[in-house]
């Protein structure tokens, strides 16, 4: 782990990737990430990796985490990145208090979609959008965009699309459906996030693709002709209209205790149609932030 | 491949990256990289016939380098990294960005006959896994290109590094590199390529009499 430049503090998390450990730059003694990339036995470097380091070296914003340094150590990679205090779901469940506070959620809210929107504005997503891949710098105060491994450039045409990116309760109802997706999926993960940052509760919980969309039709109501153009040409829509309904909920229900200008974005950003679905920067001009306090 | 079924044209190129079907034929970007590359290669050659220093003095770049010059086309290598990898032409339009930047990163470095094929087989790999979601692991594609599954790594690692991981192509870039490889087959390259693919056409014959299995081995050792 480039042990002449850092010095290992504490080992901070793990994943199918390898691990991550707090360490010292012994040269300039500030506190950095690495994260250890195991490779997979004929596998090479993983397009996760590939992508996150070329992605996050044209990134430069102060709401998306900084990369320090690739490490060459012969036959792995380490990456290091600024280190920051916790995650979004962390703060949620040790500072459940401060996390509830209008007042945070509004600036938290904002800084995410800052990040979000600088993203999009280089035809970037980041389709993997959620609690634990938001870090936060407690002091500062200040959320930052993490996790680029299954990140995208949306310009360049590719032929193999996946759906299957994100995690279930946070994907879109198109990534659910099968539709060719772009920037709106992102937009939807931060709606998601946001009503988790009011209600201190993931907005959705299915296990499975056809348990999410189930609850996302018995929240937002079924889709349609009308409301999406082009919806009833996918199977799985027209398999749920046959089966039992989940319970009818509203989403005012579902997230209480937000303000008016608070619940008009949230429905704005849960638009089940893609096309109509707010952007991240129209987001950013929305009533709800008028009297944001300034962000750096 | 029959000759006939190309068309030869800017607009063939752009509706075969902007509009690729799985199923379809040969994409004519592979033609054109060929053509540019030979060129490329060509010119290289008499430069280093007229200068000493033409070698490559970069001994990082020089993992490129094959033993023996390998007896495949750069067309017929391409063809064959697309038969079986089926990777989208938007693909080579990355990896030929890739090369640029590379001859760019690296001014002393040349292409020539015996690292064309490692150089092209490494960024289109590379490519793949940038541009598309799905990708066959390093071991596939070493096969594909008649390497071994620890070169094809540590061609990979290196280029990486030499690259700097800068590897983000944006909307404008491949959109002006689109514009080149158009270029190539309006202004006077269609000629050049015809002249590639006749030369090639016969070897593409007897190749796809005689293909083997989806999986078999390559045979070219590189």
């Amino acid at each position: 782990m480039g042990k002449k430049k850092y010095k290992p503090i504490k080992k901070i998390g793990e994943g199918g990737f390898g691990e991550v450990y707090k360490c010292r730059d012994l040269m300039t003694k500030e506190t950095v990430a690495v994260k250890s990339i195991i490779f997979i036995e004929g596998g090479g470097v993983p397009s996760s990796v590939i992508r996150e380091i070329s992605l996050l070296k044209e990134l430069d914003h102060s709401n998306i985490v900084r990369l320090l340094d690739v490490l060459n150590n012969g036959a792995s990679v380490d990456l290091v990145f600024e280190c920051l205090d916790l995650d979004l779901k962390k703060f949620m469940d040790s500072y459940p208090e401060i996390a509830k506070d209008p007042q945070t959620i509004k600036r938290f809210l904002h800084q995410i979609l800052r990040g979000v929107t600088y993203c999009h504005s280089h035809k970037i997503l980041h389709r993997d959008l959620k609690p634990q891949n938001l870090l936060i710098d407690l002091n500062k105060k200040i959320v930052k965009l993490a996790d680029f491994g299954l990140a995208k450039a949306f310009g360049v045409p590719f032929s193999t699309y996946t759906d299957n990116v994100g995690t279930l309760g946070y994907r879109a109802p198109e990534l659910l459906l099968g539709y060719k997706y772009s920037a709106p999926v992102d937009v939807w993960s931060v709606g998601c996030i946001f009503a988790e940052m009011v209600t201190q509760q993931p907005l959705f919980s299915g296990t499975t693709e056809s348990a999410i969309l189930m609850e996302n039709f018995s929240l937002l109501g079924m889709p349609n002709e009308a409301t999406w153009p082009g919806v009833t040409l996918y199977g799985n829509i027209s398999k749920m209209n046959r089966s039992p309904s989940h319970a009818r909920r509203n989403l005012e229900d579902v997230v209480t205790g937000l303000e008016p200008a608070g619940f008009d974005l949230l429905s704005k950003m849960l638009c089940l149609n893609p096309d109509r679905r707010i952007t991240a920067r129209d987001a950013l001009q929305h009533s709800y932030f008028r009297n944001v306090a300034a962000t750096p | 491949m029959a000759l006939s079924s190309i068309s030869i044209s800017p607009r063939k190129l752009r509706s075969d990256l902007y509009s690729y079907q799985e199923d379809s034929n040969m994409p004519l970007v592979i033609s054109v990289l060929a053509s540019l590359i030979e060129r490329t290669m060509t010119r290289n050659e008499r430069i280093a016939k007229n200068c000493k220093w033409a070698l490559s003095k970069d001994v990082r770049t020089r993992v490129f380098d094959c033993n023996e010059t390998p007896d495949m086309t750069i067309q017929s290598y391409l063809e064959r990294i697309f038969r079986y990898t089926r990777a989208g032409p938007s693909v080579y339009v990355v990896a030929y960005v890739y090369i640029d930047r590379f001859c760019q990163n690296h001014p002393e470095f040349r292409i020539n006959a015996r690292n064309v094929h490692r150089l092209l087989m490494t960024t289109i790999m590379v490519a793949s896994k940038y541009v598309e979601d799905m990708n066959y692991r390093n071991s596939y594609f070493a096969r594909v290109g008649g390497l071994t599954t620890k070169e094809m790594n540590n061609l990979e690692f290196e280029f990486l590094f030499m690259m700097g991981f800068k590897l983000h192509v944006n909307v404008s870039v491949f959109e002006s590199y689109c514009c080149h490889l158009e270029r190539e087959v309006s202004i006077g390259g269609g000629y050049h390529i015809e002249r590639t693919l006749l030369r090639c056409a016969e070897e593409i014959k007897s190749k796809q009499r005689g293909e083997r299995r989806f999986s078999q081995t390559a045979r070219i050792m590189l």
